[in-house]
């Protein structure tokens, strides 16, 4: 039998209740083009110059920028929202808003982190507004994903079917339990873990204190774990 | 040493996990992991939870996405939003969500305009019957006079004639394709979701559906409250984002609403309630254990008779459930035909019920629904599937319950007819405590109050609960444990609609009992209730 580990962070210690009464959605557009914490990565010189163009009106360069990005933000965008339907609107509504408001881009952090950045606003506020209507269901989200899951791993050509039965499962686990905490936890979550962006462009994206984020990212941690272990006790996630 | 509290330790491991500490804070972390053991085993989760996050598939952008941004521009580009040197001269109104409220707005304008219209012609003709009769299509007259209908003669006759007002049935066809149209509009902008946000146009497929029958509104009241606690309860777990809440009141029909307001009765006191929720099927135990808490908890202040139907178990039934759970699934990888789909309202007949079987067939043996109180929806049974107990056992069953006063765990489950088979319950007890305390928080609903002490009443109740039997069919639990190991792909979703109704079958006659009726006292199960009937009778 696995053995079970349990950290001494009680269940408690999220204040859940007020997710009955989700706040209002904030204002989801576009966000000012500043880097929010000190020390953001820089706009790169190749994303410098495209964005240069762009704002002499040479809008083939703007497609340069979607097609480097798109990939990325569609997919934090996916992971947040659920829906693939829900991401390709929102990674297109988020490069557009960046189109519309790329004269107002001060290029103090990456061409990137200001996509991402309304991006994720733009999928949050979905979210909300989404909660608002008290009649979401996140039903087809999982099942999407699974959809994809499935064909992604029958495409892996792992070694046997056992293994990709188990791998198939740990991932429905992952993909369940990521629906289920909340979605600004999820966010940080899909910016750190999948999408690998560093605390300082997080802190950026979010519009947080670095320190704030380093600590609502182990909140999140310890959700996704709490979600985890509800959807499947016996299964072991430590990495020994 | 320093002395660091859960979350320092937390943040600090998670910052050096990811590689974002200094090389003093790495020596720290460093000689942490080593002499720590909390620490070691807290930074081994963290890092396979953080390695399964990052472990999952990703998938790129469609296609057409970055042609269809590029298009767009360039549409934008030749409206000439932009000026000379690419400078916005102004924001793009695409805005959907504007463009949605225009256009219902104009919807509504027409509707509005084709009313009073169709108003003014109605009352024009009431104030002049003479036109009324008039047939056939002239051109319209400059001047309506008031005064036309008192006046009398060949000359007001023959003004009458000029009127030809279009007729009424046109005027009616007109109206109805404004309506059409305005409907048409708001079906349109649903359709921008998959769910809808009516809950009532959303199929009960592979639901269960749970009528709670109570005797009076006193009773409806207080169930109704403790089914709502229950419901946020498990959304404060953190699933709401999974989940779909719906919920709806209903006092009958018009008539019997005017008839509620004539005996003095509040007609916002509804006769019916129900709440609709759907959920992975995983989740559906720890509803399970929050509906029953809740009704536990609230038995006692409603007294509620016989005839009530009650989801009950403990840890013993989430583990059944469990295995249910999973056994369904096996059962559904296995078929790969795609699933039938019920329309809304085919809730099959007990004898259909009988014939179709399946995981969720158990579950209502556990929770024990006798016939006509419960209706399930589901998949096509799979071969060699039949329900095992009885009427007799449900009846037993539900006479079981004692709903008079705080019955322990021990009483409940101990009158609870076990057979040979007891679903043995493997919870762990740290996380089941811990289940347990997140479970406790929803009786903090401030819109809500409990009750004195009942907060505290319950959370010992919990914590003493021993394990507890349930009635498991030795064939189901042969087949559950058959589950044990199987995985399966697809992700199962159940609906569980609950209704609470007031009245002896929660659809017929107008509840006649003031607005604080004397509630029942006893009514323990299995006695013949306010309306004569008793659960084993049913």
């Amino acid at each position: 039998m696995p053995v079970r580990v349990y950290g001494t962070f009680p269940l408690a210690a999220r204040p859940n209740q007020q997710r009955l009464h989700p706040a209002p959605a904030g204002n989801a557009e576009a966000a000012p083009a500043t880097g929010a914490a000190s020390g953001v990565r820089p706009i790169t010189l190749e994303d410098l110059e495209l964005v240069d163009q762009v704002q002499n009106g040479r809008t083939e360069a703007y497609g340069e920028l979607v097609t480097k990005y798109q990939d990325r933000v569609f997919n934090a965008c996916w992971r947040i929202c659920g829906h693939l339907e829900d991401a390709r609107d929102v990674t297109q509504d988020a490069f557009i808003r960046a189109y519309e408001n790329i004269a107002e881009f001060r290029r103090e952090s990456g061409f990137y982190t200001w996509v991402f950045r309304i991006a994720v606003n733009l999928a949050l506020s979905l979210r909300r507004r989404q909660q608002r209507r008290n009649a979401v269901s996140l039903d087809a989200a999982p099942a999407a994903q699974v959809e994809t899951l499935v064909r992604q791993v029958r495409e892996r050509r792992e070694t046997g079917p056992e293994e990709q039965v188990e791998h198939v499962d740990r991932e429905r686990l992952v993909v369940q339990a990521l629906a289920a905490v909340q979605p600004q936890e999820r966010a940080i979550l899909v910016l750190r873990d999948i999408e690998g962006l560093d605390y300082q462009d997080i802190a950026a994206i979010l519009d947080v204190p670095l320190g704030t984020m380093k600590s609502r990212l182990f909140r999140a941690r310890m959700a996704l774990r709490e979600a985890l272990y509800t959807l499947a006790p016996r299964v072991k996630w430590t990495d020994e | 040493m320093v002395q660091l509290s859960d979350e320092q330790l937390g943040e600090l491991l998670t910052a050096y996990l990811d590689g974002e500490v200094d090389a003093r804070e790495k020596a720290f972390v460093e000689h942490l992991l080593r002499e720590d053991r909390r620490a070691s085993t807290l930074f081994a989760e963290l890092r396979g939870i953080s390695a399964a996050a990052a472990g999952l598939p990703r998938h790129d952008a469609p296609a057409q996405l970055a042609d269809d941004i590029q298009q767009w521009i360039e549409k934008d580009a030749l409206l000439g939003r932009h000026g000379q040197n690419g400078e916005f001269r102004g924001p793009v109104h695409r805005n959907r969500v504007w463009r949605n409220i225009l256009a219902t707005a104009a919807v509504l304008g027409l509707c509005s305009a084709a009313a009073l219209y169709y108003q003014s012609v109605q009352s024009m003709f009431k104030s002049a019957p003479v036109a009324t009769n008039v047939r056939g299509v002239s051109p319209a007259p400059d001047r309506i006079d008031g005064d036309l209908a008192a006046k009398k003669g060949p000359e007001n006759d023959r003004s009458a004639e000029s009127m030809s007002p279009p007729s009424e049935e046109s005027l009616a066809n007109f109206a109805r394709e404004v309506v059409n149209l305005a409907d048409a509009s708001r079906a349109a902008s649903r359709e921008t979701r998959d769910f809808s946000e009516n809950e009532s146009s959303f199929p009960l497929s592979r639901g269960v559906e749970l009528t709670l029958n109570v005797a009076d509104s006193g009773g409806l009241n207080s169930v109704s409250g403790g089914v709502e606690r229950a419901l946020r309860a498990v959304a404060a777990r953190g699933w709401d984002d999974a989940w779909s809440f719906g919920a709806e009141a209903r006092s009958g029909s018009r008539r019997e609403e005017a008839a509620r307001m004539r005996r003095g009765i509040a007609a916002s006191d509804p006769r019916k309630r129900t709440w609709t929720v759907r959920v992975p099927v995983s989740k559906l135990p720890a509803l399970a254990d929050a509906l029953l808490t809740e009704d536990e908890g609230t038995r006692a202040q409603a007294s509620v008779s016989a005839g009530e139907a009650v989801i009950r178990g403990g840890p013993g039934v989430r583990e059944a459930m469990a295995r249910a759970d999973k056994a369904w699934r096996r059962e559904r990888a296995a078929r790969t035909e795609t699933e039938r789909i019920s329309p809304r309202g085919d809730v099959p007949s007990p004898a259909a019920r009988e014939s179709m079987g399946g995981p969720f067939a158990e579950l209502f043996k556990i929770i024990g629904l006798p016939d006509g109180a419960g209706s399930l929806v589901g998949p096509p049974a799979p071969e060699g599937v039949e329900e095992a107990a009885s009427e007799g056992e449900a009846a037993q069953t539900v006479a079981a319950l004692a709903p008079s006063g705080e019955a322990t765990e021990s009483e409940v489950g101990g009158s609870v007819p076990t057979g040979s088979g007891h679903a043995d319950s493997t919870a762990e007890p740290v996380r089941r405590n811990e289940a347990e305390a997140a479970s406790a928080t929803f009786v903090e609903d401030s819109s809500r109050p409990a009750a004195p002490g009942l907060v505290e009443r319950r959370m010992k109740r919990l914590r003493d609960a021993p394990e507890r039997p349930v009635r498991v069919e030795p064939e189901l639990r042969q087949r559950w444990s058959d589950a044990e190991g199987s995985a399966a792909i697809e992700e199962a979703y159940v609906t569980l609609r609950i209704t609470v109704t007031s009245g002896s079958d929660g659809k017929g006659e107008v509840d006649q009992s003031p607005r604080h009726p004397t509630r029942p006292r006893g009514g323990r199960t299995g006695e013949p209730g306010r309306n004569g009937t008793s659960a084993a009778g049913r």
